[in-house]
């Protein structure tokens, strides 16, 4: 027997494994082979040393202490097992133990000195308090026995049942010895007997001998218990008491004076008027007169134990007593399937607990649900327009948009485009269209990847990527979702982006769709964009090595079309590359338009392209006709086919408008005077306006969108607007075509202030400008005074 | 006789071709089947417009296989991606040490092995008007996918790819003319959104002659059809109200809803009883938490759906929309010119009044042959927009020639070039999608949608035969677009058909022929749904019939 605990726990009390008992646990076996022991363990084993010699003594301490972790429960029995047990016989002369002996000190009961063999013997000592010691002291004398013995300790907690199962009583106390059998029948013995010759019985004892009543048949239990002596095979003598010459019973307290065994009312079921107490001589008989051995029985009083004892266990006790401790030694022992089962209930109930409340929904009968429906109004679809807004009644254009449009049936000189290099009214490019409708009739009919791609599609990819000297260039189909379908190609949720306050609202609608987390700067402020670099970086180290690398971009564009001003494109690399952030432009306005060749902001600033990931552009603006384009590496630029909303979910670009695009682009490879001529222009421009006395120029001398503002605010963004609009309105009338640039007031991140929105067309001559700044200022002069 | 008071009942699609309903949109009129025949009766002659929708269902076996299919290749992706991991890999990209990788590892993962190896299926390029047929240029790959050159051969296929339903797809013509002319007159460019100074006289002119032709009270026109949906959407729900969409709803209503911030909820495609439930715990239950009640509940939905071939319940929607006091978007951009007896889309096919429909959306992309798109609508609607749209302030104005393209091709459906071209496109087109969606359900293939859907879808499931047929039919002369997984459900890869009006019965017959030898030779032929016996005859069933309003 060994106890049942995880191996870890016997490996640090020294036991020794067993085989596994539970499902994570060993069966403990804890052995003592030394004198002077002390142990405080269930299930303890004390052996003999390898030699004991003789004229010594041996101890071992067992103490009881319920604080101790492995003692949880009070402590009231501890019983001694005897597994094997053989030291030198008594005195011959007296009986008493007086060479060697095993002594009990400590126990409430009195426990004899026993000696000789005592194999399979056993002996329940009763404690006193919770707390207190038994030494087991085995004395030996001068003798040539060898002497061996294997005594278990077991310790049994107060209150314990299990000796006593079936009659639901408290173990028996004042008994030295307690049997209990499955069917009752056994043998018993007296300590040091044995089947051999000789006089064996020990001096000085006097201790009961206790049995269980067990249920033997039809779960009754047993009315009465009958002793028979043995058959001896060896020499033995199975009844010997006293020291008698005869083989024949004695009994009674005059018989038997000194040694005896009593049975209290012991009576033969033969002869039930044989009745006797005290047994002793060789033989055991009721009878009167001396006799042969004969059974003696005794009858179990229904009422002397079962009635008197409580019928019923205290439940409540007992599971105060069922501690953690306890809890954790079954669980080991518990079979696998019952811990899953234990397990999935635990996950239950903690699913129960933790759960969030669902809040119950009202439930409406079908009456209340009807009345519901009926009662609710909706919102109009739209709200009421203001019949008079600019927008419902546009300017409207007859016959081309080029550098003089008919506006409501007046010719104009027109500012107001973005027909930066003058285009429109290229005839290379009408009649590569008109070539291409020809070949390819005006739509697509498809998404580029089911059948939309023509190859006109891909020589304009050519030659854009070729043009700006760049690997890969795509397009989409319309200028607008260009950008707003490129950026949340790559930036998506969680990832960091940021922006110039002043971006446009495209960049503004692709920063949305992105769900990224945008953080905007200063318009063209470097120290303002260093600061959110600096403290994004800074987050970065404080997650530490750890935390997921954060994918950054950076927008800007390459011209702000919103204000005119051109990016710092230096610093922005420079900060780019310190912050490791991926930097993508809008050049929807500076393609074409700035650098020696038109190719962007990064021939203006000499700053080879490849330092940023991402050029995005317009095929609106310089060139003409209408989409847009990304270029880049084929790496980041490839991915958009497959990612790109707008690309993807599209129909392509009608090949005549590729056609027509690629028929600017050779006219601006093949002519590029015409960007020193745009730029002349625009400088000229600038010039020009920064003249006018009642309205600010804003926006950058080399770039061709210029913002005019009024020098004197009204204060009032709404009233603002309606003066400018007046001013463009009477220029309209003078033969200038300049607009206020729209913008959706409340849609707007940030919105501008109003402005008058000037383009610069490199066919605008000198006295086109004069004319222009003439009207302009006639205008407001007309307005503002 | 004027029936565009109402939508008054029509026999409308069963679901799942196994019912056939009778639809009343005004409820309150007809209540049941009596009253519901009376009325019906009342209108005149039934139009045989009540195609059945079928969406055969996937049978466990193919199920499965198709699971497998899908792991094995992912499998292979993983063993070949471990495999490359000892080889030292280059940075894809130079002088970007340090940066956060630009890509997530799954989308690339997926790029890299499962789109790559049959990435020659999509992206075809093509060098000819994409009419009835088309001249692909022939490329070869010698890098398993990575890389294409061109080999200077070109391939002529049947075209059954692309979206040119009415086969205004042209190059010559009056339409081609038009638009030539129309380049010269006013150029390509307008540089300038509408908003400012790019409203043309001839954008005017395409809006009027939208609102007729959709029988609105106003449009406004788009240089995209994409955005469209997606500049246009924000301005029309905001926070705080509900809109319910189609499961199958195109990227770019998403992306508009998306950016809009209504709230979103899904319906199970086309399924009124989803939608229903939807509405009415919408209206009963508020907003959550507050339970306010919404602000505006808008439908969103489409006319015919590109990858499902389904057309919308129409009837039943415009019913529930009234009952819920919902606004009701639809989408037309695959219907409008190929459905109904006019062309004008789903709400001419169910004979629905166009003015039950708060929001008209359709593009020129498809059946016009041209780019862009429009809304129309209520005046009060549309002057809305032209204030609030994105699209109207901020993206530049449509080109002239495109502009012009649409107004040849919608006078020429409307009939107002004084010829009947129009209209036999129309009966052309409907009698090519009821034989030829016929036929193939004859050979066995389980074919997606309405009978009357130009759109043909024809399930392939597994997702090895998703590049086989599309192969397998080039090879055979038919240009067909093959998709899979995450275009569709990952158990329904499927190969599309769109018909044209420019297709002849010869064409379609070589189709089907193709369709046939590859549907024995990759297993196409999952149907156990009975086949129809006997011949289809082209032409023979319904005509649509000429309307009697106009």
């Amino acid at each position: 027997m060994g106890n049942c605990v995880p191996s870890s726990f016997c490996n640090a009390y020294g036991g020794r494994s067993g085989g596994s008992c539970g499902s994570l646990a060993v069966c403990c076996i804890y052995t003592i082979v030394k004198c002077g022991e002390k142990t405080t363990l269930n299930n303890t084993y004390w052996r003999n040393p390898p030699s004991v010699s003789s004229d010594t003594s041996c101890s071992l301490t067992f103490t009881l202490d319920n604080s101790l972790i492995e003692q949880r429960k009070p402590i009231c029995q501890v019983r001694l097992d005897f597994k094997s047990f053989t030291v030198a016989q008594p005195n011959p002369a007296t009986s008493h133990c007086d060479s060697d002996y095993l002594q009990v000190v400590g126990a409430v009961n009195k426990v004899p000195i026993i000696c000789g063999d005592n194999d399979d013997q056993h002996m329940y000592l009763e404690a006193p308090s919770p707390t207190t010691e038994f030494l087991f002291l085995m004395k030996f004398g001068v003798s040539s026995v060898t002497r061996t013995w294997n005594i278990g300790i077991s310790l049994i907690p107060c209150g314990a049942d299990f000796l006593a199962k079936h009659q639901r009583s408290a173990t028996p106390r004042d008994c030295l010895q307690y049997f209990t059998r499955h069917m009752g029948t056994g043998s018993v013995k007296s300590f040091n007997w044995r089947d051999a010759s000789g006089m064996r019985q020990l001096a000085d004892m006097d201790y009961k001998i206790c049995f269980r009543n067990e249920i033997i048949t039809n779960k009754q239990k047993a009315t009465r218990i009958c002793y028979t002596q043995c058959i001896t095979r060896g020499d033995g003598q199975s009844f010997r008491l006293g020291r008698f010459p005869s083989s024949t019973s004695r009994n009674g307290a005059v018989n038997c004076p000194d040694d005896f065994v009593l049975i209290p009312n012991g009576f033969n079921p033969l002869i039930p008027t044989d009745v006797s107490d005290r047994y002793c001589g060789g033989a055991l008989n009721p009878a009167a007169t001396d006799g042969p051995s004969a059974t003696v029985c005794f009858l179990w009083d229904p009422c002397s134990s079962d009635c008197q004892e409580p019928a019923f266990l205290d439940v409540s006790s007992m599971a105060v007593q069922w501690d953690l401790y306890e809890m954790y030694l079954a669980l080991l022992q518990a079979p696998l399937y019952h811990l899953i089962i234990e397990g999935l209930l635990m996950v239950w109930v903690a699913w129960l607990l933790l759960r969030k409340p669902k809040i119950r929904k009202p439930i409406l009968t079908e009456k209340e649900q009807e009345e519901l429906i009926t009662d609710w109004q909706p919102e109009p679809l739209v709200p009421d327009t203001n019949e008079d807004h600019p927008a419902l009644d546009p300017f409207v254009v007859e016959g081309k948009v080029g550098k003089y449009v008919c506006v409501n049936g007046r010719d104009c000189l027109n500012l107001a485009t973005h027909n930066y290099l003058g285009l429109v009214e290229d005839k290379n490019m009408e009649d590569s269209a008109v070539e291409c409708i020809k070949k390819y009739g005006v739509g697509s009919c498809g998404p580029r990847g089911f059948y939309g791609t023509v190859d006109v599609h891909l020589n304009l990819e050519t030659r854009l990527a070729e043009f700006m000297e760049l690997e890969e260039a795509l397009i989409y189909s319309y200028g607008f979702s260009t950008i707003a379908s490129a950026i949340p190609a790559y930036a998506k949720r969680g990832d960091v982006i940021f922006a110039d306050e002043g971006s446009n609202f495209a960049v503004q609608k692709g920063l949305e769709a992105s769900r990224s987390d945008v953080r905007f700067f200063k318009h063209n402020d470097m120290k303002d964009l260093e600061r959110l670099l600096e403290a994004q970086s800074a987050k970065e180290l404080k997650n530490g090595k750890n935390g997921k690398p954060v994918r950054k971009f950076l927008v800007v564009e390459g011209v702000y079309m919103n204000s005119g001003d051109i990016c710092p494109l230096p610093e922005i690399v420079e900060l780019k590359s310190k912050y490791k952030v991926r930097l993508f432009v809008d050049e929807s306005i500076s393609f074409g338009t700035l650098g020696r060749h038109g190719k962007g902001i990064t021939e203006y600033y000499g700053i080879p392209a490849d330092h940023i990931d991402l050029i995005m552009g317009s095929l609106e603006y310089a060139i003409p006709s209408v989409g847009g384009f990304c270029v880049g590496t084929s790496y980041v630029v490839d991915h958009q086919r497959l990612s790109g909303l707008g690309y993807c979910f599209s129909a392509s670009l009608p090949p005549m408008l590729a056609a027509a695009a690629i028929s600017a682009i050779d006219t601006m490879e093949h002519d590029p005077d015409m960007f020193l001529d745009l730029n002349n222009v625009c400088r000229k421009l600038h010039s020009a306006l920064s003249t006018l006395h009642q309205l600010r120029l804003g926006g950058h001398r080399d770039a061709p969108v210029k913002h005019l503002r009024l020098a004197k605010s009204t204060g009032c963004h709404n009233h603002d607007g309606q003066l400018l609009r007046q001013i463009a309105n009477e220029s309209m009338k003078r033969g200038l075509a300049v607009i206020v640039a729209s913008y959706l007031d409340q849609s707007e991140r940030f919105l501008p202030q109003p402005s008058l929105r000037l383009v610069a067309n490199r066919l605008l001559t000198e006295n086109d400008l004069d004319k222009a700044i003439k009207i302009l200022e006639d205008s407001c002069t007309a307005v503002l005074s | 006789m004027a029936i565009t008071s109402t939508c008054n009942c029509k026999l409308a699609p069963g679901q799942n071709g196994k019912s056939k309903h009778a639809y009343c949109s005004t409820e309150s009129h007809f209540t049941d089947k009596q009253t519901f025949q009376e009325g019906y009766e009342g209108i005149g002659k039934p139009r045989n417009r009540n195609g059945i929708e079928s969406f055969e269902e996937v049978p466990m076996s193919v199920a499965l296989l198709t699971y497998m299919g899908w792991g094995i290749v992912i499998l292979i992706g993983y063993v070949k991606e471990f495999l490359l991991s000892f080889v030292p890999s280059q940075n894809p990209e130079k002088n970007r040490e340090g940066y956060a990788p630009l890509y997530s590892s799954f989308e690339s993962f997926y790029t890299r092995n499962v789109y790559r190896p049959i990435r020659d299926c999509w992206n075809r390029p093509i060098c000819s008007v994409p009419g009835a047929e088309l001249v692909l240029k022939d490329r070869v790959t010698h890098d398993n996918g990575w890389t294409f050159s061109f080999t200077n051969t070109f391939t002529k296929c049947l075209n059954m790819g692309s979206y040119n339903y009415l086969g205004f797809a042209e190059c010559e013509g009056p339409c081609a003319t038009a638009a030539q002319k129309t380049t010269y007159g006013l150029g390509l460019g307008v540089c300038s959104p509408r908003q400012e100074l790019g409203t043309m006289a001839i954008h005017k002119e395409l809006e009027t002659l939208v609102a007729r032709f959709v029988g609105a009270e106003d449009a406004i026109t788009f240089g995209m059809g994409f955005a469209t949906n997606a500049l246009n959407l924000p301005s029309l729900v905001s926070k705080g109200c509900l809109v319910i969409s189609d499961e199958n709803n195109h990227a770019s209503l998403i992306l508009g809803l998306r950016l809009s911030g209504a709230t979103i909820r899904v319906f199970k495609h086309n399924n009124m009883k989803s939608l229903e439930a939807k509405l009415r715990e919408a209206v009963v239950q508020g907003q959550p938490r507050t339970y306010r009640p919404w602000r505006k509940i808008l439908i969103v939905v489409e006319g015919v759906y590109s990858m499902e071939g389904s057309i919308v319940n129409l009837p039943e929607i415009i019913a529930l929309k009234k009952k819920y006091k919902a606004y009701l978007y639809l989408d037309e951009a695959h219907s409008i010119g190929a459905l109904g007896p006019r062309g004008r889309g789903a709400v001419d096919y169910f004979g629905c009044d166009p003015k039950d429909v708060d929001i008209l959306m359709g593009t020129f992309t498809k059946s016009f042959g041209s780019a862009g798109g429009y809304i129309a609508g209520s005046k009060k609607l549309i002057n809305h927009l032209r204030i609030n749209s994105h699209a109207n302030c901020y993206a530049t104005a449509m080109s002239p020639p495109v502009a012009q393209q649409i107004i040849s091709s919608m006078c020429i459906i409307m009939g107002e070039d004084g010829t009947d071209e129009g209209q036999r496109r129309l009966v052309q087109l409907s009698r090519n999608s009821r034989y030829f969606r016929q036929k193939l359900r004859q050979l066995g293939l389980i074919v997606y949608g309405n009978d009357d859907s130009p759109v043909v879808p024809v399930l392939l499931f597994m997702p090895a035969k998703i590049a086989a047929t599309s192969r397998e039919l080039i090879k055979r002369g038919v240009a067909s677009v093959s998709v899979g997984f995450p275009a569709t459900r990952i158990t329904e890869s499927r190969s599309r058909f769109c018909i044209s009006a420019s297709h002849t019965k010869e064409m379609l017959d070589k189709a089907i022929e193709a369709m046939d030898e590859v549907g024995d030779l990759l297993r196409l032929k999952y149907s156990r749904l009975p086949r129809p016996i006997g011949p289809v005859i082209y032409g023979e069933d319904k005509k649509p019939q000429q309307d009697q309003v106009d």
